[in-house]
């Protein structure tokens, strides 16, 4: 291999060597350069996906330790006007106190389980008749829509005879499954919009029900012979 | 006088014009060998630079994933209260009978004590009233608190009867807005 290069003539050997370290350097500009930027560029989108989850995480955060009270607090009512269970018996409930405050005499209460919406929706249909002048009778329909469980009047019918009006009511009152599934740790989430403000204010001033608990007796222990002496 | 002297054996010297040519491929060759230290320092540099960025920003993600999963109670009641108040929403948005009820309710305060509702059927589009006046005044008023609402878009008098015993009998079909 010597020999050969020894051979070789000068000019030609010189202009080899003189080349030799340039053509190197292209070389290993092309290989790092390929490598180098090749890594670069990969840490620079991590760089940028981590700063846009910090930046994600940040509003996040913020933003659950802002809303937190509001949250607290109207998570509740708002699971209230929209239970999880059949409603039937908890509006059932709320129309009985309204027939009390509205001076209206309610009876055929009855509730039968309807249809399942697109939206998840289940709803329950309560009926009655409502018996009381008319001013009680329209109050106590008017009242229907504040109270929690959210209802809706479907159709009225109404006779009026000597000053007493009868109304055949037709309400709907609605459940949804509770959400399956909160949003990964480092997706987004969005403060309420001005609309779902505006809808949480009604569903704040919603009336709710008042079920009262029944403790269990103070008295411990069980008798040893019910039916006994 | 300097005198130029080549001692350079005949067959080992080389053309001028390509001795020019390879002392200036020699000068690029250092050139391009400083510029490659150069580049290649400037890339390690920032490679090391950006993976001590990199680890810094994958702390304080660690820190407020941590923060974050410490608020979950508050974030599953935000999603609740959000699917909450859109299910509410939806609900809420069609009209329904007691938009009709309230809309009906001033034609009928107008009326006094003598009169009396016969029939009504309200449902979220429309109404049917049927009502029983035995004065002129109060057919005359209620008529007027009819025609003076912007509540409904139609009127239909679907039936006017007078009866020596009962009165007028009046039949309305109002369609909402």
């Amino acid at each position: 291999m010597r020999n050969l290069f020894k051979d070789m003539p000068e000019s030609f050997r010189q202009t080899i060597s003189a080349c030799a370290p340039l053509l190197v350097v292209i070389i290993l500009f092309a290989l790092v350069g390929k490598f180098g930027v090749t890594k670069v560029i990969e840490i620079r989108s991590k760089i940028v996906a981590a700063e846009n989850s910090v930046a994600t995480l940040t509003q996040k955060l913020n933003l659950l330790q802002t809303i937190s009270s509001t949250v607290a607090s109207g998570a509740p009512l708002a699971n209230s006007a929209l239970p999880s269970q059949n409603p039937s018996l908890a509006v059932s409930s709320q129309l009985k106190t309204l027939a009390g405050q509205d001076g209206v005499l309610v009876s055929s209460v009855k509730s039968t389980t309807g249809g399942v919406s697109v939206s998840g929706l289940h709803e329950a249909d309560v009926s009655f008749l409502a018996d009381g002048t008319r001013q009680q009778v329209f109050k106590l329909i008017e009242d229907m829509a504040t109270i929690a469980p959210v209802t809706v009047i479907n159709e009225i019918r109404m006779s009026e005879n000597a000053g007493a009006l009868r109304a055949e009511v037709s309400a709907k009152s609605y459940w949804a499954d509770l959400p399956k599934t909160i949003p990964a740790v480092d997706a987004a989430i969005t403060d309420l919009t001005q609309d779902e403000k505006e809808t949480l204010g009604k569903i704040n001033a919603l009336v709710q029900p008042q079920f009262t608990e029944v403790t269990a007796s103070q008295s411990a222990g069980t008798n040893s012979s019910p039916f006994g002496e | 006088m300097a005198v130029k002297l080549n001692l350079l054996p005949p067959e080992l010297s080389v053309s001028k014009s390509l001795g020019n040519l390879l002392k200036t491929v020699r000068v690029l060759g250092v050139i391009g060998i400083a510029a490659f230290l150069v580049f290649t320092i400037g890339i390690v540099a920032y490679f090391i630079f950006s993976t001590y960025s990199l680890n810094g920003d994958n702390a304080n993600l660690t820190k407020l994933k941590g923060q974050v999963t410490a608020q979950q109670q508050s974030e599953q009641q935000i999603v609740l209260l959000k699917d909450r108040i859109d299910k509410i929403s939806a609900i809420l948005k069609p009209a329904n009978s007691l938009s009709n009820l309230t809309a009906v309710e001033p034609t009928l305060s107008v009326l006094s004590d003598t009169a009396s509702i016969n029939q009504m059927a309200i449902n979220s589009t429309s109404v049917d009233l049927s009502v029983t006046i035995q004065t002129n005044s109060d057919l005359s008023s209620y008529l007027k608190a009819f025609e003076s609402s912007d509540a409904f878009v139609t009127l239909n008098l679907t039936s006017f009867n007078l009866s020596p015993k009962t009165g007028y009998s009046v039949e309305i079909t109002a369609t909402k807005k």
